[in-house]
């Protein structure tokens, strides 16, 4: 007998791939590029955005062809459809946007490998309305961004000094630490910010822990001294009867 | 002769597909946990990548390419969905025969085969030898010391990785981040063979 | 055997579908990518001839000359140019070309004059190298050294220390060299 399906809001989607599953940081997912492309805020910020469009179109797509596609060759036809998706932004930014095409690299076709897409198309949307999967396409893509942005703004500031953003030099230090931008910081950099945010998870969760460990503390003790008080009240009662049986006894 | 031995060091150390190149990472933080299944991994994908850059080199200058064979007409657009799909078929193929002909073979590193299909590392190894314009010899090299890099880095770190379990971590930095800590010190050693040739 | 035949037409009708969608979109995208390469040519040959002189790139280069190069220069050599003066007269070849160094790509133009064989101009128009290292190569006096020189027989100063940066530009003055003998880009005159 299947379940009927818990219905979830479409902002409720977007919040769960924002923070609760973040694929950068809560999932580990796509770690090739986040680790490749985030030695400049701008270029972290391109390649979230064009791996929004991609999820989306790619949950979209597996989301209308659920029903018709046969089991058994369904990930095959799901690569297929991932890879034409990712050829066509492809050459999109090519065309309209060289400058970020050139900078993303080899690491914009390696969007058709990236764990997320085909993970978030075989878990949800082979499974889910088009409507709910064009959602969480939505929210994962922006928990990626917002992923690939926190670590490239840590690198960028702490690595450069300055960060450049669409013509615009926002701060400018004199010195920095140049490690940062290259490979042994970016491993650093995700590893501190990862065990940062499981810490703090942890710290929470001992927190929440303690107070509900606390509550029922609280409200056993209440049980137990209700049910203390009312076998007190029987004892008295009890008693009143043994000695209105004794008085009219006599 | 020369170039192929300097090609073989630089895809090996120099720019290693791990540490440098950012190129299968997941797969790295997800296996190399333990020593038996960082080998298998790792031996895994040398098979792969080796096999795989052979093949799809050949398919694009012999059949994406203006050739004879498909009277000329330029299929090239068609280049990254042909050749992840040549790559998962070639992990298909390559999974069963080894199940037939090697079952000790398969019972080591078979369980990994699949994974692979999404390792960005194949895929990427793929598109870097058209990209880089190698010949046929070049490509092999360069497929197979740049898997073997991979296998290298795996093997070794599971090894920090073992060692790590024991050690007194906090817990919130147990895990992925210790590993990429350690990652970023491995990471370091290697940048220092930059400008080694 | 139905449901190996309802495989078999899904597949093929995915090929095609997902074929013809790619063919599409090449189609519409390929003139403004061919576009916006012709223009990054042309402003990079402008740093070393400027259109305001009356120099312009030859649109009517012969093509498996300069355009088409082969497998084995394409690795350092990303384009050859023909830049014609006002009278529409060949005025010098460019060399694009790159190679890697200490940190990420050297992109230089280099300019020969294809009648006397000598380095007229270079610049580096990207590089990532050591500041006061290999950054040394990239300044007005080490460019000098090399203007004048013949091909092929071109020889890079040694700078102590930049040693990758030196192995970078060497590399592209001798992919250039085998590529103006063998393709015999001199021009008797």
């Amino acid at each position: 007998m299947a379940r009927k399906k818990k219905r979830i809001t479409p902002k409720d989607n977007i919040l769960k791939g924002l923070f609760k599953e973040n694929p950068t940081f809560v999932l580990v997912l796509g770690m090739c590029p986040t680790l490749g492309v985030t030695t400049s805020l701008e270029n972290a910020i391109g390649m979230g955005l064009s791996v929004l469009f991609v999820l989306i179109l790619t949950n979209a797509l597996i989301s209308l062809i659920k029903d018709i596609v046969p089991p058994e060759i369904r990930i095959p036809v799901y690569i297929v459809v991932i890879a034409l998706v990712v050829t066509l932004i492809e050459w999109l930014l090519n065309a309209y946007i060289p400058n970020l095409y050139d900078a993303l690299g080899i690491y914009l076709p390696l969007i058709v490998v990236n764990c997320i897409i085909l993970g978030r198309a075989e878990a949800y949307a082979s499974d889910n309305t088009i409507k709910d999967s064009i959602f969480d396409g939505i929210g994962m893509g922006l928990g990626f961004t917002l992923g690939l942005s926190t670590l490239a703004f840590t690198r960028e500031l702490l690595g450069t000094g300055s960060i450049d953003l669409l013509g615009f030099t926002l701060f400018d230090a004199s010195v920095a630490a140049s490690f940062l931008v290259s490979p042994p910081g970016a491993f650093l950099t995700l590893g501190l910010l990862i065990g940062i945010i499981n810490t703090v998870k942890i710290d929470r969760q001992k927190k929440a822990k303690a107070i509900l460990d606390e509550k029922i503390k609280n409200a056993l003790a209440k049980k137990a001294a209700k049910k203390a008080a009312l076998e007190a009240q029987q004892e008295e009662d009890s008693y009143k009867i043994n000695f209105k049986e004794v008085l009219t006894n006599e | 002769m020369n170039e192929l031995l300097t090609l073989a060091f630089t895809s090996f150390l120099v720019q290693n597909i791990i540490l440098n190149q950012f190129l299968g990472i997941c797969s790295f933080l997800g296996v190399s946990n333990k020593r038996s299944k960082a080998l298998g991994m790792g031996l895994a994908v040398f098979f792969v990548i080796t096999i795989a850059g052979m093949v799809t080199w050949a398919v694009y200058y012999y059949i994406l390419s203006p050739t004879e064979f498909n009277n000329y007409t330029d299929l090239t657009f068609m280049r990254t969905i042909v050749f992840i799909l040549v790559i998962a078929a070639m992990v298909q193929i390559l999974e069963m025969a080894i199940k037939k002909f090697s079952p000790g073979l398969y019972s080591a590193l078979g369980v990994y085969l699949p994974l692979i299909t999404t390792n960005c590392a194949v895929l990427g190894v793929a598109l870097l030898n058209i990209q880089n314009g190698f010949t046929f010899s070049e490509t092999i090299v360069f497929s197979a010391f740049t898997s073997l890099g991979y296998t290298a880095v795996i093997f070794t770190f599971s090894y920090i990785r073992e060692a790590m379990n024991k050690a007194p971590i906090p817990e919130g930095f147990k895990g992925i981040p210790a590993g990429l800590i350690a990652a970023s010190i491995m990471a370091f050693i290697f940048k220092g063979f930059v400008g080694l040739i | 055997m139905n449901k190996i035949l309802y495989f078999a037409v899904f597949l093929t009708v995915t090929a095609a579908l997902v074929t013809t969608i790619a063919y599409l979109g090449y189609e519409l995208t390929a003139p403004k990518i061919a576009e916006n390469r012709d223009n990054k040519i042309s402003s990079s040959i402008a740093l070393l001839y400027s259109p305001d002189d009356g120099y312009t790139k030859n649109d009517n280069q012969p093509i498996n000359f300069y355009q088409e190069l082969d497998r084995k220069y394409s690795s350092v050599i990303t384009g050859v140019y023909e830049v014609l003066d006002s009278d529409l007269e060949v005025h010098a070849i460019i060399y694009n070309v790159k190679a890697q160094g200490r940190n990420g790509f050297v992109n230089a133009l280099i300019a020969v004059d294809p009648f006397n064989d000598s380095v007229v101009a270079v610049t580096y128009y990207e590089h990532g190298e050591t500041p006061n290292i290999g950054e040394k190569y990239t300044r007005d006096d080490e460019i000098e050294k090399l203007l004048g020189q013949t091909i092929p027989d071109v020889t890079v100063d040694v700078i102590s220390g930049a040693s990758t940066t030196w192995i970078a530009i060497d590399e592209m003055f001798r992919m250039i060299s085998t590529h103006y003998v063998d393709e015999e880009v001199h021009i008797d005159g």
